[in-house]
């Protein structure tokens, strides 16, 4: 079988998953970011921004292993930069830190969070807008967008070569959307200091919430409609789960963003993953109101896929969960039945196994091979 | 007895904390009396957490007032607070994760232990020396990536190695943190939430 064909059935099983029909088999999305260990156990982390071509194609080759070559998602290649954690980290108008440079060699890169926004610019959003804060934010951060070097785009067409080369799937996500509006303030506003700004100024805090929001979804919009066609986009939470916040909180701060940028990804024919962190439970039942295929859950481990499919399992694809912990520290054995488990709880149609949030990068070779095989059935 | 100050701190109302702690201070109304109005004021907030009458979002923000309200005093000196011995809790090294940590300590030291907080990414080392220091029964290591595990396990490890793994009871929390974790880094037990670690304590010492 050629690469094309391999892609053409993975694509196909991926969106029959999507789709929630029944795919020949149940899809595998767990490339992890520390597989490039399998090949070369003396690489670390900071690899990933010393000699970023070196752990290309490191992953590479261990998308080619026995059994782990059954991953149907292509391996996490090309965008763990420097400049893209930077990013990242500056969504949250945050700093990043990075191993080999503020941490260890191996550590996993942290976001350092920095709070610059102060309780005046609330009216100066609803003055000027989110936009103007945006920036203004990120000359505070010491952040420069335009600053950032741009992707070699030599390199990037050869590693897609390479990557075609494996028969992976090759359904398009849309790039970096923004997150929500509730965390995104959050950030710029630290956690702590947010949720007092709820309490003491609610009717502020949403009117800026609801620029906020309006603004994220044109930029989402924008961000899908410039870039190659985009099956679904991703969309992050992560502190904002019911054991966070009150249902009322949710409900009058939070939801109203995904009642704004779940329909408008679906007009242009978009699907949204909800990359869930925490607990969600009491939360779930919200979701309901989205059209059936149109998003897709992807929790961490704290919610529990029972609950999860008993509340959206016909309405919406479920990716998940097998703990990222148990990935790192536990047995093939425990993994293997968990993810048995996981497979007779969820059935094959509308699921896709995968880590609770992540694969982690210290998780061992025969722990995700014991996943795989259990999906598979072996 | 002021119920003022502890509704307001109940109620998480911080404009009225403030105004109370200042006036109490300028009655000389002493300052380990204020500490307790405060803490019975925090025992509730525990308490509508339990209930599920407040969240995560409320317990931190009562950690939040608690510190400002302890910073009007001074700070909270170790003998305002240590009626039930020290705790020593700190986020492990290579992970500068805060929140978590910085409920547990707020709520340990509401519920009257004295609270050495090492702060985030902490290395073995001031674990080794705080526990010399302060000679803790219970400490905290708050870790909240997968990858850093290992670094929990050589932690518990050395302060084994250290000969002081005896003398102190180790409670790991966080959210990957789970019972094979606890069983991997070797530590005594896991703490899913800020009662259960003030639970834990106090039954370990007998209060």
């Amino acid at each position: 079988m050629t690469p094309q064909e391999m892609t053409e059935i993975r694509n196909k099983r991926m969106m029959a998953a999507l789709n929630m029909e029944k795919p020949d088999r149940i899809p595998i999305n767990l490339s992890g970011l520390g597989f490039f260990k399998f090949i070369d156990p003396t690489a670390v982390l900071a690899d990933y921004f010393r000699r970023p071509k070196y752990i290309d194609d490191l992953l590479i080759q261990a998308a080619q292993l026995p059994i782990i070559d059954e991953i149907d998602q292509a391996p996490m290649v090309g965008f763990t930069t420097e400049a893209g954690q930077t990013a990242f980290a500056a969504m949250y108008f945050a700093k990043i830190k990075l191993p080999g440079r503020e941490l260890a060699e191996d550590a996993l890169w942290n976001i350092d969070e920095q709070g610059p926004m102060t309780e005046e610019d609330y009216d100066t959003v609803l003055d000027k807008g989110w936009g103007y804060m945006t920036a203004e934010l990120n000359k505070r951060i010491g952040f420069d967008p335009a600053s950032l070097p741009p992707p070699d785009m030599e390199y990037m067409g050869e590693l897609m070569q390479k990557v075609a080369a494996l028969g992976k799937a090759s359904i398009g996500m849309g790039g970096l959307l923004p997150f929500p509006s509730f965390e995104v303030l959050s950030g710029a506003r630290k956690l702590p200091q947010f949720f007092k700004d709820l309490r003491r100024m609610p009717d502020k805090v949403r009117a800026v919430l609801e620029i906020m929001e309006d603004y994220a979804v044109d930029e989402t919009i924008k961000a899908l409609k410039s870039g190659p066609p985009a099956v679904y986009g991703f969309i992050g939470g992560t502190r904002a789960g019911c054991d966070f916040i009150s249902p009322k909180v949710f409900e009058k701060f939070h939801f109203p963003f995904y009642r704004k940028v779940i329909p408008a990804m679906q007009k242009i024919n978009v699907k949204s993953w909800l990359h869930q962190d925490s607990d969600w439970g009491a939360f779930l039942h919200y979701f309901r109101e989205f059209d059936k295929a149109q998003c897709i859950w992807d929790p961490d481990q704290m919610t529990g896929m029972a609950k999860i499919k008993e509340v959206l399992g016909d309405k919406m694809c479920i990716e998940g969960d097998v703990p990222p912990g148990l990935l790192a520290v536990g047995t093939p054995d425990e993994c293997y039945k968990y993810a048995k488990d996981l497979c007779d709880l969820m059935g094959d149609t509308g699921f896709i196994m995968s880590a609770g949030c992540s694969v982690p990068p210290n998780a061992k070779r025969e722990n995700i091979e014991a996943v795989i095989l259990a999906t598979l059935g072996k | 007895m002021s119920q003022k100050l502890i509704d307001a701190m109940a109620d998480l109302d911080e404009d009225l904390i403030v105004s109370e702690v200042k006036a109490l201070v300028e009655k000389k109304v002493p300052t380990l009396e204020i500490i307790s109005y405060l803490q019975e004021g925090m025992g509730i907030v525990g308490k509508r957490f339990e209930q599920k009458e407040y969240f995560l979002s409320e317990l931190i923000m009562s950690a939040e007032l608690f510190n400002t309200a302890s910073a009007l005093l001074g700070g909270i000196g170790g003998a305002a607070s240590s009626k039930y011995g020290t705790f020593v809790m700190g986020t492990i090294y290579d992970d500068i994760h805060d929140i978590g940590k910085n409920i547990v300590t707020t709520v340990m030291s509401s519920n009257g232990f004295h609270v050495v907080d090492l702060g985030v990414d902490v290395p073995t080392a001031k674990y080794i020396e705080a526990i010399k220091e302060y000679k803790p029964k219970v400490i905290g290591i708050s870790c909240l990536l997968t990858t850093a595990f290992d670094n929990v396990k050589e932690c518990i490890s050395s302060i084994e190695a250290a000969g002081l793994r005896d003398s102190v009871k180790i409670l790991i929390g966080g959210g990957p943190v789970d019972e094979a974790t606890c069983k991997y880094v070797k530590a005594d037990h896991v703490c899913r939430n800020a009662q259960e670690t003030v639970e834990y304590a106090k039954k370990y010492m007998g209060v």
